[in-house]
Formats: structure tokens, sequence, C-alpha cells
């Protein structure tokens, strides 16, 4: 009942409210009328009373008073003046801004680039970081792995069947369970053959990420029953590149890896920026066939195995349970080596170096914003300083100072408004280039989005703003008294110490902090630097590899596997554009690893505390080291014997051989490889016959003092394998014809990949490439406006004194003196600047080291370069100011007042 | 920028206009005539706040206006009293009762 009629009462107000906002001409009219009436009916009375009309009227108004005080009180009462106040301050600042077009384009300009190129940032911190799974639940989502210490490091492996079973059993902890694994498949489209990058996935995973299908249905827990799994969902995009968006593409069958699959539906776009996020970081997946599950619940290719949190359970809690039922599963026997359960949160599963990365580049780009916010700061200053007039005249209208900073904040603010819905343009554009050509060679960052989270942000950062650079200038004006500020006609020189302490303040925050982005933009281009400088080890440059797996059923052993590939190299070997050929089972910078010791025949007791377990190992072919360009140093290469017999040679790298043979004498010793999963049954003796230099097997900026092992390719022949080819010119253009000799040797076999060896190795040192790209652009980003706020300061100073400066050189006073002391604030302004840069940055350097590659964060060259050039730089931008100082005519200066 | 005092002399205006406009719906101009005759001339009611809480209790929802025609054919803003209002000003005028004698008693004892 109350609440009804609150509610009337709400609505009748609102209706009044409104009127009085949006009728206001007729509200106030009948004010007026009211008021009006009111002084009539005085008026009468004191005639009634039998005064004479003249005397009635006067007396009626002096006991009515100020008519438009009462009218100001009425409006008062009406309850809508902030909203008024508002719409005023609106239209008065929207006025002000246009009334200097150049100014309002300069600020919101900078402002643009600053919020546009923080909330770019901020996208990739928000969906790499903060919440890389952008579904309901995606935050309680998590990986379970298994862990086991082992020489020292940390294994961590997808879990064993068993495992999965019985935490699915068993577990409290997790409302669902669901696991995917990576596959390839042959598919054969028209003639040429592919090989399509696939997701296999458990029915649940497609309910977990909330995904609905374009067409048809997702998978249902029929489809992942053994034998029954020949289904499919196929990508958006290749849904239409290769079936031309066809919606009956359901109940299609096609062929992968020569057997039917049925097509069920197709997946939207958005499944793939979570698969490439992040927290997956796969390739693209182009379709996804169901995984099939054993009744236990497990599953048997041991996938990657997600699981969801149940509301209010803490990852440590979940650990704990599964721990428990780890703890059984072993007293049980099932678990024969001792694996501890293992929980990898989104946030946890995105490659440190990447993380770390961010947030720099995060800092660096809120660096930038601040700069542009303190040369705004600035610009105000400069024109409150000629508005201060009409301040001065606003508050003897009996403006509080408070309406009056407001009005000013409400400026700004404008102008971070503006400014910000201009950098949301921008940054999608920097959203798109950073996903493509800007971050080439890192995936998860394809997966940057702008939502909901990244407009609040930047709504929120645009209020930031227009407080931060608003915000000073704004209560700068309330110390100027008004009366005198008339009464002196408009110059405020008693707010002249203050304004200029107060503008050197603002030189020596731009300074440092360019400083500071300048240093770590340094660093880490410097880094980027030095790891280009790297020797990889081999001649990485006109190297072509092609990828190839050969199907199990045209291929199902070593003899066969044997003959394709020698009838490849022999092809390919005719073309004309090649040196050489060769193939292996991997090239850098993709070897494989191993993880283990290595035992030295005859000094078996020889523990090494220093040695790197793990390992880096390379199946190859005779003339591999040759076409790779690796210097044999000692002994030689496999022979021909080697093909099949029982000695076992080995080859290893030239680091290990002086480590442990400082004399020489490494070849024609024999070691045997221990690996921690078979501690009992190591390798048999491997007779060392050759010492290579060392590769970087992984990246450039790999550790040297890694075992590199090469064997012989022939020995053990898996079905994949990688053809090496050594060509005369461009690698990138011998692609086709190299396919086209494969495809003669056999017309069904796909290429999973043909690429330039120089291109993979670059790609490796793809995020030192970003970080020292992003970070030069936002440190000459920061530079330009830190010059612009110096000379702007300088500017202004010499404008402002050139009265004194006109006196002074009257008075004989040498121009050159003048000018050190005008100019020489701003340059101890710089100075101190630069000296807090590096305090700054000296702080702030612990947060970068891990980025920076044989660079030290203090590198004494770095610092002394980058305080050369912003000194230069700040030192030109006094010039022209200096030159103007220089040229002041004493007669128009003193006329000018 | 409010003293207790203000509040206390707005609250007695509010209840007086209530008052008033119990009696019926009257202009502005009336109220404050009729509140001047009541209190025999001790109570001058300023413009300045008549209209400011006529608005406030309009707003509150405890009066309510409309244009219409005086006896000398003028148009003029007459206000009412709501229910609300009726009931609003039963409440008060109890709570200014007790008030009223609490003020006489202390009064009183000295």
């Amino acid at each position: 009942m109350i609440w009804r009629h609150r509610f009337r009462l709400w609505l009748r107000n609102l209706r009044l409210r409104v009127r009085f906002i949006f009728r206001k001409a007729a509200v106030e009219e009948e004010l007026e009328e009211e008021l009006q009436f009111h002084l009539e009916q005085e008026f009468e009375k004191n005639l009634r009373a039998g005064m004479d009309p003249r005397e009635a009227r006067r007396q009626a108004l002096l006991s009515f008073g100020g008519t438009e005080r009462h009218k100001e009180q009425v409006r008062d009462a009406r309850g809508v003046r902030p909203i008024e106040d508002l719409v005023q301050d609106l239209r008065h600042a929207a006025r002000q801004l246009g009334k200097r077009p150049g100014f309002a384009f300069v600020a919101v300009l900078t402002l643009a680039l600053g919020i546009g190129a923080n909330t770019a940032i901020f996208s990739l911190v928000n969906s790499l970081i903060l919440k890389p799974l952008p579904f309901e639940g995606g935050d309680r989502l998590v990986q379970l792995w298994r862990r086991g210490e082992q020489l020292g490091r940390t294994v961590s492996l997808t879990p064993t069947r068993e495992m999965a079973a019985a935490w699915r059993r068993e577990s409290q902890a997790f409302d669902a369970f669901a696991a995917f694994d990576e596959v390839e498949f042959l598919y054969v489209d028209g003639e040429e053959p592919r090989t399509l990058s696939a997701a296999a996935v458990s029915p649940e995973l497609l309910t977990l990420f909330s995904v609905a299908p374009v067409v048809g249905r997702l998978f249902s827990a029929d489809d992942a029953v053994p034998g029954r799994n020949h289904v499919l969902l196929l990508s958006e995009s290749l849904w239409r590149t290769r079936f031309g968006a066809d919606p009956n593409v359901v109940g299609r069958s096609i062929r992968l890896d020569e057997e039917p699959y049925q097509i069920v539906g197709v997946l939207p776009g958005r499944i793939r920026r979570i698969f490439e996020g992040g927290f997956f970081a796969t390739e693209p997946k182009e379709l996804w066939t169901a995984l099939p599950a054993e009744p236990d619940g497990g599953w048997s290719s041991e996938p990657y195995v997600l699981a969801r949190l149940r509301p209010n359970v803490s990852e440590a809690e979940a650990l704990a349970e599964l721990e428990v039922i780890q703890a059984q599963l072993q007293y049980q026997g099932v678990d024969a080596f001792d694996w501890r359960p293992q929980i990898i949160a989104p946030a946890d599963a995105l490659n440190a170096d990447l993380r770390t990365g961010l947030w720099v580049l995060f800092g660096g780009v809120a660096f930038v914003l601040f700069i542009a916010c303190v040369n705004i700061s600035n610009l105000l200053l400069a024109r409150n300083l000629q508005r201060e007039h009409e301040f001065a005249v606003r508050r003897s209208l009996g403006a509080g100072w408070f309406r009056v900073i407001r009005q000013l904040l409400t400026e700004s603010l404008i102008l971070s408004l503006v400014g910000a819905a201009l950098g949301l343009f921008l940054a999608v554009g920097l959203i798109h280039a950073v996903a493509g050509s800007l971050g080439s060679g890192i995936p998860e960052l394809r997966a940057a989005r702008v939502d909901s989270v990244v407009l609040v942000f930047t709504a929120g950062l645009a209020f930031l703003t227009a407080s931060v650079f608003g915000l000073v200038p704004a209560l700068r004006i309330r110390t100027t008294a008004p009366a005198e500020l008339l009464k002196g006609g408009g110059r405020g020189e008693k707010g002249m110490p203050r304004q200029t302490l107060l503008r050197n303040g603002l030189v020596v925050t731009e300074v440092a902090l360019a400083l500071v982005l300048l240093l770590g933009a340094g660093l880490l281009v410097n880094s980027f630097q030095q790891l280009l400088r790297v020797d990889p080890g081999f001649e990485a440059a006109n190297l072509l590899a092609v990828d190839m797996i050969l199907p199990e059923t045209r291929y199902p052993d070593r003899v066969a596997r044997l003959a394709f590939w020698d009838d490849a190299v022999g092809r390919v070997k005719q073309l004309p554009q090649v040196r050489a050929v060769t193939w292996a089972r991997a090239v850098p910078p993709q070897l494989p690893a191993a993880l283990g010791t290595v035992v030295i025949e005859g000094r078996e007791e020889l523990d090494d505390p220093d040695a790197n377990p793990v390992h880096v190992g390379n199946w190859v072919s005779r003339e591999y080291f040759e076409t790779i360009g690796l210097p044999v140093r000692q002994g030689r290469t496999f022979s021909d014997e080697n093909r099949v017999d029982f000695a076992t040679p080995v080859i290893i790298n030239r680091t290990v051989a002086e480590r442990y043979w400082p004399d020489g004498g490494a070849v024609g010793s024999r070691i045997q490889l221990q690996s921690p999963f078979n501690p009992d049954r190591p390798s048999p003796w491997l007779d060392i016959v050759g010492v290579v230099d060392d590769v970087k097997a992984w990246w450039l900026g790999d550790d040297p003092d890694r075992f590199q092992f090469y064997m012989p390719v022939t020995q053990i022949v898996r079905a994949g394998g990688v053809l090496i080819v050594r060509t005369a010119g461009d690698p990138e253009e011998m692609v086709p014809l190299v396919q086209e000799q494969i495809w003669t040797v056999d017309p069904l076999l796909p290429i999973q990949e043909a690429y330039p060896v120089q291109d993979r190795l670059m790609g490796t040192v793809a995020r030192n490439r970003f970080n020292a790209l992003l970070m030069s652009s936002f440190a000459a980003v920061g530079l330009f406006l830190a010059v612009i706020g110096v000379f702007g300061t300088i500017s202004l100073a010499v404008g402002q004194r050139t009265r004194e400066i006109g006196v002074r050189i009257a008075l004989g006073a040498n121009r050159a003196a003048i000018v050190r002391t005008v100019v020489g604030r701003t340059m101890w302004a710089t100075g101190i600047g630069i000296l807090l840069g590096l305090a700054l940055a000296l702080a702030l350097n612990r947060f970068i080291q891990s980025l920076l590659f044989q660079v030290r964060a203090t590198d004494p060259a770095t610092c002394l370069g980058v305080v050369a050039v912003l000194g230069t730089v700040a030192g030109l931008a006094c010039v022209l100011p200096s030159r103007k100082a220089m040229a002041v005519d004493p007669r128009e200066a003193l006329s000018e007042e | 920028m409010k003293n207790p005092q203000a509040d206390f002399l707005q609250g007695t205006l509010d209840l007086l206009i209530l008052k008033t406009l119990a009696l019926g719906p009257n202009h502005g101009w009336a109220v404050a005539q009729r509140i001047r005759q009541i209190s025999n001339e001790v109570l001058q009611v300023n413009q300045g706040s008549l209209y400011p809480a006529l608005q406030r209790l309009e707003l509150r929802g405890w009066i309510e206006s409309e244009w219409r025609k005086t006896e000398n054919n003028r148009r003029a803003r007459y206000y009412s009293l709501t229910p609300v209002g009726r009931w609003q000003l039963e409440k008060v005028s109890k709570r200014w009762r007790r008030f009223a004698v609490a003020v006489e008693l202390v009064l009183q004892s000295g």
C-alpha cells in the first residue's frame, strides 16, 4: 500500500521536475505571473488602506523585496538546480572550446592518441591476462595436469587416463569436466592434399564454452562413444571458404585420413579466439571432431583436461582434494610414478614473458597518457591565464569559486570524452594491427577484443584523465581575487612566481616520464638487437624446410618410409635452384627436447650438478650438417653403414665436448643417456663419432650450455619428418617446385608446412620484436609530447616576461644574460626531470629486466644515450623561444601595456 | 549552509502553510495574509520564503496547485492540501503541540 503510494508520489514528482527542465520558459512565466499577482494584491490592499497610488506601489514593492532574488529561491526549491547547472556548464564549455578550436583540436587529438593506445593495450591485458575466457564461468575454468619433480626440474604432463577418470569420478570441487586434443587430418580437397588442423573435443567442452552452432548441432554424449566418433564440426571460416556457406552441409560426409566423417554442424568464429587465446594458444583450428571417452570417464589419448571449479571453491581447496584422490590411486598401485596433481588457471597458462611484456607495455602507455595530461594541463594553465578576466567577472556576478572550478572541469571532461570516443576508434585499429602484422609470430595476441570491460575502462580513463589534467589548472584560479584582477586590468603579476614554479614542475614531470619511456624503449631495442646479433650456429638464410607426415596406411614401416625419403630427396636434388637436400626428424628452431642425464663410460660416478638436464636431440641423415651449414669440428658425420647396425653412433655439440673432454678425446668415447621416466632402462652405449658446433635449438636467446646430440635418422624412422633444402635464391619461391616434386613421388601426400628456416628463427624473437616496437612507438610519442611541453613552457615564460625583458634591455642589460635567466630555469627543470627520471627508472628496472637479453636494465651506454637524446631535444626546444627573447624590442615591449 | 534555527523556522512555516490551506484552497498572497491575521500580525511571512516553501511542499506531494480565477476575475495560482498533506499536517501539529507544551513547561519552571 505504502509503496504504491510512494511510487505515485515519485511519478508525480518526476512529472513536475521534467516540466521544470523541459518547459522552463512556461514555468518561469507562471512564476513571474504569480509574483506579479502577489505584488498587485499587496498594492490593492494598500490602496484600500487609503494610501495614494504612488505610495501604495512604493510600499508594496518595499515589503515585497527583490523579485529576482525570490525567483532564484523558488528555482532553488525546484530541486533541479544541479541538472540545470550541468546543462548550462556544458553549453558554456562547448562555446568556450569552440572559441579556440585550435586548442580544442590539439587537446582532443593528444587525448585520443593517449587514451586510444591505453585502450588497445588494456584490451590485450584484459583478454589475455584478466579475462582470457570470455564466457559464463570462464573465470572458474582450469586445466588439470600431473606434475613430477625430476632432476631438480618440474615436469608437467597431461593426466593419464586413470588419473583423469578418478579425478572426474571422485572430485566434488568441480562441476564440469571436459577434454580436448590437437590432431591433424589429411584431407584431399579436389586434387591437392592438405593437412587440416583440428581439435578433438569432448562434447562437454563446447557446452562449457557456451557456443551455439551456426548451423546443425553440437556434439552429444553419444558422439564420444569410441567407434561412433566420426562426426565433424566445421569452423565458420572453412565452411565459408570451402563449402560456400551452404546450410545443407549438415549430414554430408567428407574423408579425413581416408576415413569418412559426417558433418553435424558449423561452429562460430568466436571459438577460434578462445582457442587461440592465452589459455590454449593453439594454431587456428579448422575443424572439430568428437574425442572418444572411455567407459570409466577417462580419455586414453591423454588429452588436455579442463575442469570448472564450483562457485565458491578455491583452487587450493580443489587441489587439496585432488591430492587425496591421487594418494589413493598410488595406494591402490594404479599410479606407478609419483605424480602430483597440478591446477593451471588461465592466467598461469600464459607465457610469463608475454605477460610481463604486456604489463610493461601497459605501464609505458600509461606514461604516455600521463605526459599527454601534463601537456594539456600546461595548455589549460596558459589558457586560464588569458581567461582570468572572465572568471573575475563571473565571480563578481555571484558565482562561487566552486562553480567556476566546476565549469572548468566540465570543459576538461568534454575534451577527454571526445578524445576517448576518438581514441576508441584508434584502439580498434591498433588492436587490428597488433593481431596482424605488429604481433606476427605471437598467436595469443589474436585473442584481443574490445568488450564491455574495455569500454568501461575507456570511460573511466576519460574521467580520470579529465581530473588529472583539469584539476590543477582549475584549482589554480582559486587564488586570484576577483576585485584585484579587475582593478589590475587583467594581469595577475603577483601570481607569477607560483605560476612559474608550477610550470617548471610540469616540465620536470614530463621530462622524467619521457626519460623512463625512452630508457625502457632503449633497453628493449638494445636487447632485440643483441638477439639479432646471435649466431644461430648454422646458416639459416636460403634454407627451406618442408614438414611432412607419412600416412600410416601407405607407409606402415621403416622400409616404405625410407624409400619415400630417398626418392623425395633424389627428385628435389634435380631442381636447378637447389644446392643441397637432406632430411631429418626436425630442424632448428624446433628441435625435439629430451630430459635426462649423460653418463660417460668409465666415468659413471661423474655427477655434474651444473649440467642442464634439458637436452636437445635430433635424428638426422648424413648430409644434414653440410646442408644446414653446421661445421663438424672433430671426427666425422654418419656414414652409410650406419643405416642398419648395432653400434649406435652419436654426434655431440662442442660446448659439452669441451666441458667433459677439455683435452680432446671426445671422439671415440662412449656415452649413455638416462631418462628420468625410465631410470632403469638407459639407452645403449653410444659411440661418439663427431663433434659439431652448438645450434640455437629453440630460440635465438637459448642457453648455450645444453647437451645437443644427433643420431642417424635411419635407425628409428618415425612417420613425421622434414625435408631440408638449401636453395640458391629466395626459398619462398621454391615452395611450389619442391611441392611438385614431392607429389610426383606421392600425389596424395599432404605437405604439413613449407617455410624458410630464417623466418621461423625470427619468429622465435617475435615477442622481443613486439615489445621493442611498441615501446619505441610509445617512447617516440612520449618524447614528442614532452618536447612540445618544454617548448610551450619556455615560449610562455618568454611571452609573459616580454615587458620585464624590455625594461632590462632598456636599462642596458646584456641580452644573452637575459636569455640565460629565462631559458636557464627551464633547462634546470629539464635537468631535474632527467635526474628524477633516472631515479624512477632505477626503481622500475626490475620489472623490465626479465624481458632483456644480455642487457642489464642499468646498462650505462643506454642510459647515457637516452640522457643525451633528451637533453639535446630539450635544448633544441629552447632555441626558438630564446631567439624570440633575444629579439625583444624594448620600445615595443614597454608600449604594449 | 543550513543552520538549525533556519530548519526550525522552515518547519514552522511549512506547518503554518498547511494549516492555512486546510481551511480551503488559496493563492500565495492570501496564505501570507491569513497567517499574519491569525497570528495577530506577529508572524510576518517573507515572500522570499513563502514561494520556495510552496514549491517545496508541492514537490513533497503535500499540496498541489492549479490556475484559477479569483472573485475579481484575475488569474491566480491556487494551492490546495492533498490527502497526504492533510495527514502530514495532523502529524506535524501533534508534534508541534507537544513541543509547545514542553517549551511552556520549561519556561514555567523558571
